[in-house]
């Protein structure tokens, strides 16, 4: 009770809000009590401190970087197809071509993250990781979510500096698949060879995979620290949404 | 006739798509925004991330953006948001990290620091999460306690209380490294 009602004279004289009456008690409170004295001083401290400090200038790329990210996922965006939920079920060749244009998105950041800048869709495997070779990787971690019918399974696997999340799911139709990770962490591959993915967008800390019924595809991200950096994977179907962190 | 907010305007804009309109408001809020997640981060790197992340999810949600309400206050929430996320998943993994910002901090977050002044930033982030929040909210943003109260969902009263306690554990980890009253 005491200390609530030091509290409240405190908070009234730092905060500029105290009445004479309140000054007078806090003197005295002060002079008489060594307690009330030692967090005056602390709280004293606080207030002189913060006083002083002033704001940060953001970085100058700051801005350039956001609009940067902004036409990006604008042009990313324009290659999508129509949201799913509308679409009727017999519009394969759209569907086909979302794949292609997701397909080729993938291998562009692909290409673009590896450096291979010579890789045509004919040069690439119908199956296995296209993931460039890197350090030898443990594996960390998995986890599977279920919502209704709707299933995918996540692994990860990682190192000092990279880790991969391995992500095979299976949704009745339209599906969407979020890798979130520590902002510290870049994408640095996403295998392009897919099944049903299309349409793949990217944000600071963030993968979304949009599919069709089965999907299968992995991620690397390359930083310090990676094995020790969080990795959450959310699954949104039609029959609702499931989260989970892989774990060993 | 009375003519429109020129933010609003700007807002309209964009959620029409347009990037010029939107980099209007990144310009007007992006110093804000980074300073809010500076402090709750200790790290500018994360900080920059973290407002490159607000931004982008602002922008993708533009369309679901209440006009009704500030457009300050709903960008601000989500960058709170983000940082807190943040600052709560490193925190799992994150002993180490939390040594890596405190002890070994990049060239960049040294220049800040200087800014900053007297171990302000370091000793913030000896804070607890939720109290250095309510410094961050009340003294790097103003906010009244009323705000406070709305952006934690807590009363008022619990705010005052949370803040006094805050305050005296800064000024005691500011006195530990060597700053005393003047």
């Amino acid at each position: 009770m005491m200390r609530e009602s030091f509290e409240e004279l405190a908070n009234a004289a730092l905060d500029g809000t105290a009445t004479p009456d309140q000054r007078r008690a806090l003197a005295a409170r002060l002079e008489t009590d060594a307690r009330s004295r030692a967090a005056w001083t602390a709280l004293e401290i606080a207030f002189e401190a913060l006083a002083r400090t002033r704001p940060v200038a953001p970085p100058p790329e700051l801005k350039a970087a956001v609009m940067r990210a902004i036409h990006e996922d604008r042009a990313v965006r324009s290659m999508a197809p129509p949201p799913l939920a509308g679409m009727r079920r017999g519009l394969a060749l759209r569907l086909a071509s979302a794949f292609a244009a997701g397909c080729a998105a993938g291998i562009l950041v692909w290409t673009l993250a590896t450096g291979n800048r010579g890789a045509t869709i004919e040069h690439l495997p119908a199956g296995g990781t296209m993931l460039p070779p890197g350090q030898s990787l443990r594996p960390l971690g998995h986890v599977t979510l279920d919502s209704g019918t709707a299933r995918a399974i996540v692994e990860t696997r990682g190192g000092a500096s990279a880790i991969e999340a391995h992500i095979e799911a299976h949704a009745a139709g339209a599906g969407e698949m979020i890798v979130e990770f520590d902002p510290a962490l870049e994408v640095q591959a996403l295998d392009p060879i897919q099944v049903g993915l299309l349409h793949v967008s990217f944000a600071p800390g963030r993968v979304t995979l949009e599919f069709s019924g089965d999907l299968r595809c992995a991620i690397r991200l390359h930083g310090t620290h990676a094995d020790e950096r969080s990795v959450h994977v959310v699954m949104r179907s039609g029959n609702g949404t499931a989260k989970g962190v892989p774990k060993p | 006739m009375m003519s429109e907010d020129p933010e609003l305007a700007l807002i309209r804009c964009a959620q029409n798509g347009d990037g010029q309109a939107f980099e209007s408001l990144v310009d007007e809020y992006q110093g804000v925004l980074y300073n809010l997640a500076l402090r709750m981060t200790g790290s500018s790197e994360d900080a920059r991330d973290l407002t490159q992340t607000a931004f982008m999810k602002a922008w993708r949600n533009l369309a679901s953006y209440d006009p009704r309400h500030r457009f300050y206050s709903w960008i601000y929430r989500i960058t709170l948001n983000e940082s807190l996320n943040f600052v709560q998943r490193r925190r799992r993994h994150a002993e180490l990290d939390e040594r890596i910002v405190a002890t070994d901090p990049l060239p960049e977050d040294q220049a800040n620091r200087s800014e900053l002044g007297e171990h302000i930033q370091g000793a913030l982030m000896e804070l607890s999460i939720e109290y250095r929040l309510v410094i961050v909210l009340r003294h790097f943003h103003n906010l009244s306690y009323q705000e406070i109260g709305e952006v934690l969902a807590v009363p008022e009263k619990t705010v005052r209380s949370r803040l006094f306690t805050a305050r005296r554990r800064l000024g005691e980890v500011l006195r530990l490294r060597g700053v005393g009253p003047s």
